[in-house]
């Protein structure tokens, strides 16, 4: 039984040891990859944003490449005009339906509206990547524009802040969501009761 | 070593009971995306669905998880059985689970008890297969050899956090062994047929079964009732283009035939066919061919193929019971088996792939999905990719190795 102690006590380090390396954390969940939208040199892609305060350090999406094109897809983050941060993408990198993060350094948000824009200026009308959109509510995501078309929809994207420190917030739903089952909790630690007893039963009979 | 599994104080029941508890406590807190895929798509057996092959093509459209079922027709057939009995104590909301493709459903409040009660079969087919290794040795082993299967963390990682089918076919393999060390070779043809019914690897394990008896008439009955049992699970689907694309042409079936040489006007030779044939032929003839050594045999010509193609991490499973077998059948292999495992074990999550590395524990929290994989951690030292060609080659000369070491090995009856 001792080993049995050991074995779960290296499992439990091990989960928690492994969190420690969680620095960025997804706020909210990408939402459904309902239909697409083409990017090419001549149709950029803007999306606001109204992110919640903090550390902004990188936004996901999900991306079809179906040609394969090899161009560049550049990134733009503005807030009033300013650009606050910016970056390219090779599409070298981007396989076709991936989830792909633009990596930027981290920037401060607090809460007002910026702005995503997606554009590839060597991109042309047969070969364009299409990202990944959906008409559901998220209040993180304005209205999308294609080509200054305003859309009834946004990217379907997931924006990830720095969260070192969040160790409690990130295990303190386990426990509830165990318990939240109370008929399932009850039988499973019934059975590891059970499975103990009888463990030191067969033990006693030897 | 039975020492260093602290069995000293424990008798073969107290170690399986121990194993069941250790097997209960980690079930519900490891998740693989790969197990609510083929239930969800095994659940339409429920519905009525027989040939699973053509409802999905048919009805992608309406379906949420749209892929292809790539398994062989017994493992619909068995895991809907299964999902047939348990959909209804479940109720809806499993079905709902299911068939939830948004991401969320990991953090639903029911997630702990469909992953734990999905993985039911496997902890019984684990189990017996622990059994059947007890059986396989001597008393004086048993103890060892149960600690060896029940107690190694790559099987419990395999079984239980990447939950894939490939224990149904492996427990088959297991039985046809004990067959033939008891002379039954038609019978053990007929298991590795129905394990191949499962998916398709235990075929591979038949010429030695045909070359385990000089008798010609059973031979003959050899092929044509482990050939016959493959055909006769999935003849019937054959002549649907979707299952010979989705699980004849995916897989393993084509990495066994693309990896190799080429000849150029796409003919390959088959690297892992090219080293089966020359291990078997130079055992047979040789005469050094032993049916005694048939689980060696077993293990080698399943780490051929492993080591010689890209393969998948649970694949890892078909050798283990093997494995552990020879590791207690004679410890002087304990290093080198053990050895190989790390190694095949260590390639697959190197691969860039979530799920295969601490995407495991999402059912505790989801944010270890965002995680970075081993591979990002490693390209920022070395190329992965080439970091996996040296392991992979390291894994292929170690396997020749054990290959070159039974098949000098003389002595004994044929």
């Amino acid at each position: 039984m001792r080993f049995i102690v050991v074995y779960l006590l290296i499992f439990v380090l091990l989960v928690a040891a492994s969190s420690l390396f969680i620095d960025v954390l997804p706020h909210g969940r990408q939402g459904a990859l309902s239909f697409d939208e083409g990017i090419w040199n001549e149709r950029v892609l803007e999306q606001p944003l109204y992110p919640k305060s903090g550390k902004l350090h990188k936004i996901g999406m999900t991306i079809r490449n179906p040609y394969a094109n090899k161009g560049n897809l550049e990134f733009f983050l503005q807030k009033n005009g300013e650009v606050l941060r910016q970056g390219v993408l090779s599409g070298w990198n981007i396989p076709d339906g991936g989830f792909v993060s633009l990596d930027f350094e981290p920037v401060d948000v607090d809460g007002g509206e910026i702005v995503l824009i997606l554009s590839s200026p060597d991109t042309r009308e047969p070969e364009p990547f299409r990202v990944y959109a959906t008409s559901q509510e998220d209040s993180v995501f304005g209205k999308l524009k294609v080509g200054g078309e305003e859309k009834n929809a946004h990217i379907s994207g997931v924006l990830y802040y720095g969260g070192r420190g969040l160790i409690g917030e990130m295990f303190g739903g386990v426990v509830q969501r165990f318990i939240a089952d109370l008929g399932f909790s009850l039988f499973y630690l019934a059975l590891i009761i059970g499975l103990v007893g009888w463990y030191f039963y067969l033990g006693k009979r030897k | 070593m039975g020492n260093f599994f602290g069995l000293s104080g424990m008798n073969v029941a107290q170690i399986f009971v121990a194993a069941f508890l250790l097997r209960v406590v980690l079930m519900p807190f490891l998740f693989h995306p790969d197990i609510k895929t083929y239930s969800y798509q095994s659940s339409n057996l429920s519905r009525g669905v027989l040939n699973i092959y053509e409802y999905i093509p048919q009805h992608r459209a309406e379906l949420s998880l749209k892929e292809e079922f790539v398994y062989f027709p017994l493992t619909y057939f068995a895991w809907g059985g299964y999902l047939v009995l348990l959909s209804p104590i479940l109720g809806q909301g499993f079905n709902v689970w299911l068939s939830d493709a948004s991401g969320g459903y990991i953090n639903s409040v029911g997630t702990f008890k469909y992953i734990f009660l999905l993985k039911l079969p496997l902890l019984a087919v684990d189990l017996i297969l622990g059994l059947l290794l007890v059986k396989m040795v001597d008393l004086s082993k048993r103890k060892l050899v149960a600690a060896l299967w029940l107690f190694n963390p790559f099987t419990l990682i395999i079984i239980y956090g990447f939950s894939n089918v490939d224990i149904f076919p492996v427990v088959f393999s297991v039985l046809a062994l004990m067959c033939v060390l008891r002379n039954k070779f038609i019978l053990s043809a007929l298991l590795l047929g129905i394990g191949a019914g499962f998916k398709a690897y235990p075929i591979i394990l038949l010429p030695f079964v045909f070359f385990a008896t000089q008798d010609w008439l059973k031979r003959i009955l050899i092929l044509v009732v482990g050939l016959g049992s493959v055909i006769a699970v999935s003849g019937y689907f054959l002549r649907s283009k979707y299952f010979v694309e989705s699980t004849l042409a995916s897989g393993l079936t084509t990495r066994v035939f693309s990896t190799g040489i080429d000849l150029g006007n796409g003919q390959i030779v088959s690297l892992p066919v090219l080293l089966i044939a020359i291990f078997l032929g130079f055992l047979v003839m040789s005469g050094r061919f032993r049916v005694k050594n048939i689980g060696e045999y077993f293990l080698v010509s399943l780490l051929l193929v492993l080591s010689s193609i890209n393969y998948h991490i649970q694949w890892l499973l078909w050798v283990a019971p093997f494995a552990v077998l020879l590791m207690v059948k004679n410890t002087k292999y304990v290093w080198l088996v053990s050895l190989i495992f790390l190694v095949a074990f260590v390639i697959p999550l190197l691969y860039p792939d979530r799920a295969l590395n601490f995407g495991l524990l999402s059912p505790i929290s989801e944010w270890y999905l965002s995680l970075n994989t081993f591979n990002l951690f490693v390209a920022k030292f070395v190329n992965p990719n080439m970091l996996i060609g040296a392991l992979h080659s390291i894994l292929l000369g170690m396997v020749v190795v054990l290959a070159l070491i039974f098949a000098r090995e003389k002595g004994g009856e044929t």
